[in-house]
């Protein structure tokens, strides 16, 4: 059998940028993460900063599983926002201009970049914000909700609004490739638009919905800003610990031992939520669900 | 230095100076200040043509630094941070391109134990001399004899609360911990201050030396308090934000605040009984400063010595000036009403921060706290 080094040549500038810029940094985090901690007296490699992480008495576990619940609970809110919208644009507009237009309008307000658009829900949320305003000046309510904002609720709003579009196009793109011709069979055959939806559009745009929840999951459980402008005292995630082992306690090796961590368990996460979409589809369409061939068709 | 500037250093940080004291040596500082030669030396010639300073964004307004750019043509670029600990890790990192770090007496120790710091020879500073006698052997500057920090501002931290919510005056720390003002007070998230706070308020008498017991204490009113919490300030600007708004009505916070009163919000400083936190910054120079860069920096440091910069700095932001050359152009009104007369009056329940003895130990109460 005759060796090609065609693969080698063509894959070998890529491996080599995988190996620098991926590999290399997590053999070095993971090298920082077996180092001793501030304060701590044991010697090169130790397990102490993972010790630390995953004691209950420390809080930590909690935030990571408070970090993933609010990663995931986006995502959830992100598809229940987009789905409709994606599909009404797919299958309900016919005019690809407007369909244009509707996608660019979305893209256009995330021209400002994210800090204007987290901070912009101070404005909304705030105890002078428009809401409240809204219901102060009506007479609805005597004094404004202070829980509107700085919780964990106005995290959760600005992570789905920052993240939402990754969903919408992914969802959009996904519904727009179905051919129309499956939907008219299906309603010929007798079958609801509600029937149609679940039995035939969601177990063909389910790669669709994989690729962005994975757009909407990866991101969110990586920021810091929504959390550090709108999350007060409940805004404590494992990526603002790691920020802040890194940038004020000077902890480089519990910072790593905490992004080691973080990416496992987002790993993890990322693995389970396709597994459960997929499931999902399953169940809905009752095809069957190949992710790797196109999504069952 | 002689035994009376020793003295004096110990005064200083004690708050045991009388007015008369400082008076005397604001005099005589201020005169040795005069014969001190003109703003800028002739080194700035030779220095680089700019240089990156590592700071918060009120020292470096533009109006501050249009004076140093038209006398020396020496550009200051800055790199802008709430928490110095975010540059030193950059700098610990390689490349961070700051030649220039403010820092102060609640950081100074731990900043230099990072090693990213260069002593600096204050004999090629011609406004050194006009240092309020004291700073310059402030604790925190000075390591293995040799100095690395200038100071050229001082102040306190301290309580700050809305009047026109809280509707009385106040001057107990008790109100951040009470539960009528749950949802509407503020606290700091850097540099262990809310640690400090809350050991102030338990009367803790070594608030930056605190044994296991009390900082447990210490972490066990901080959880407590943290539902009544708002929001845990990461910067000045955020602070001005939530007190404007009115999202908050009282705070633990710095002297810039004070600002918003031009926007008619009726904040009020407090000298809380159980004390304030005294501190200094001072300019450091760091390791990524070469000959050139070094050079530009010190010219830097004598003109936030000089006449114009801590005039600047205390009409514009309420920060006081170590400098007794620019207490001496200053307005009659406006040294009173920033206490430059008498200091020891205004310091009577203030303790000098210094970096904790145990930064672990105390950042290990923080995360505590964070993640509860």
């Amino acid at each position: 059998m005759r060796f090609s080094r065609y693969p080698l040549i063509t894959g070998g500038p890529w491996l080599l940028l995988l190996l620098t810029f991926f590999v290399l940094p997590i053999a070095g985090l993971l090298l920082l993460s077996l180092s001793p901690g501030n304060g701590s007296a044991a010697a090169f490699p130790t397990l102490d900063n993972y010790r630390g992480i995953l004691d209950l008495a420390s809080g930590r576990p909690q935030v990571l599983a408070r970090t993933l619940g609010v990663a995931l609970g986006v995502v959830l809110l992100a598809t229940l926002i987009a789905l409709p919208v994606a599909y009404y644009l797919a299958k309900g507009v016919r005019s690809t201009r407007l369909q244009a237009l509707v996608l660019m309008l979305v893209t256009v307000t995330f021209l400002v970049g994210p800090l204007i658009r987290t901070v912009s829900w101070r404005g909304i949320l705030g105890v002078k914000g428009l809401i409240n305003t809204a219901l102060t000046s009506s007479g609805l309510l005597d004094a404004p909700i202070m829980a509107l904002l700085y919780g964990r609720p106005a995290v959760i709003a600005a992570m789905t609004y920052n993240s939402f579009p990754f969903m919408l196009f992914t969802l959009f793109l996904a519904m727009r490739t179905i051919d129309d011709r499956y939907l008219v069979a299906a309603r010929d055959l007798g079958a609801s638009a509600n029937a149609t939806f679940w039995r035939i559009v969601m177990p063909l745009a389910a790669p669709g919905l994989c690729v962005g929840a994975v757009l909407v999951f990866v991101p969110t459980l990586s920021t810091v800003l929504e959390p550090e402008m709108l999350g007060g005292t409940s805004g404590r995630l494992t990526t603002t610990e790691i920020r802040d082992q890194f940038f004020h306690a000077l902890n480089w090796p519990l910072g790593s031992a905490l992004t080691v961590l973080l990416i496992v368990a987002g790993g993890l996460a990322v693995g389970l939520l396709a597994a459960l979409l997929a499931l999902f589809a399953r169940a809905c369409g009752r095809v069957g669900l190949s992710l790797g061939s196109g999504g069952g068709r | 230095m002689t035994d009376a500037s020793d003295r004096l250093t110990h005064d200083l940080f004690n708050g045991a100076r009388s007015r008369r004291d400082m008076l005397k040596l604001l005099g005589i500082a201020g005169a040795a200040g005069l014969l001190g030669g003109p703003l800028l030396s002739g080194r700035a010639q030779a220095a680089a043509k700019h240089f990156t300073w590592g700071t918060n964004a009120d020292y470096a307004r533009p109006e501050f630094l249009a004076p140093f750019l038209k006398a020396s043509g020496i550009e200051v670029q800055t790199s802008l941070f709430a928490d110095p600990s975010e540059i030193i890790t950059k700098l610990q990192s390689g490349g961070a391109g700051v030649e220039l770090l403010t820092d102060g007496s609640y950081h100074a120790q731990i900043t230099y134990d990072a090693g990213v710091l260069k002593p600096i020879d204050t004999s090629k500073l011609k406004n050194w001399s006009k240092l309020i006698p004291g700073f310059d052997k402030a604790a925190g500057m000075i390591y293995d004899g040799k100095t690395y920090g200038v100071p050229y501002a001082w102040g306190t931290d301290s309580m700050v609360y809305n009047h026109g919510i809280v509707g009385q005056d106040v001057d107990d720390l008790a109100i951040l911990f009470d539960k009528e003002f749950a949802g509407r007070i503020a606290m700091p998230n850097g540099l262990f201050e809310s640690v400090v706070v809350a050991a102030l308020y338990l009367g803790i008498k070594t608030p930056f030396a605190m044994d296991k017991d009390q900082l447990d204490a210490v972490a066990e009113v901080l959880i407590k308090q943290k539902p009544l919490v708002r929001s845990y300030w990461n910067d000045i600007g955020d602070l001005k934000n939530l007190m404007a708004t009115g999202e908050v009505a009282v705070c633990w916070g710095w002297q810039p605040l004070l600002e918003i009163r031009k926007y008619d919000v009726d904040v009020r400083w407090t000298h809380p009984k159980q004390g304030e936190l005294a501190w200094y910054d001072a300019a450091f120079l760091t390791r990524d400063a070469n000959a050139e860069s070094e050079a530009a920096c010190l010219a830097f440091i004598d003109y936030l010595l000089g006449e114009q910069y801590g005039a600047m700095i205390g009409k514009d932001i309420g920060y006081r000036t170590t400098s007794t050359a620019a207490i001496a152009t200053m307005d009659g009104k406006l040294v009173d009403s920033l206490d430059l007369a008498k200091p020891d009056a205004f310091l009577k329940n203030a303790v000098w921060w210094t970096s904790p003895t145990n930064p672990a130990g105390y950042q290990a109460v923080w995360d505590k706290v964070l993640n509860a």
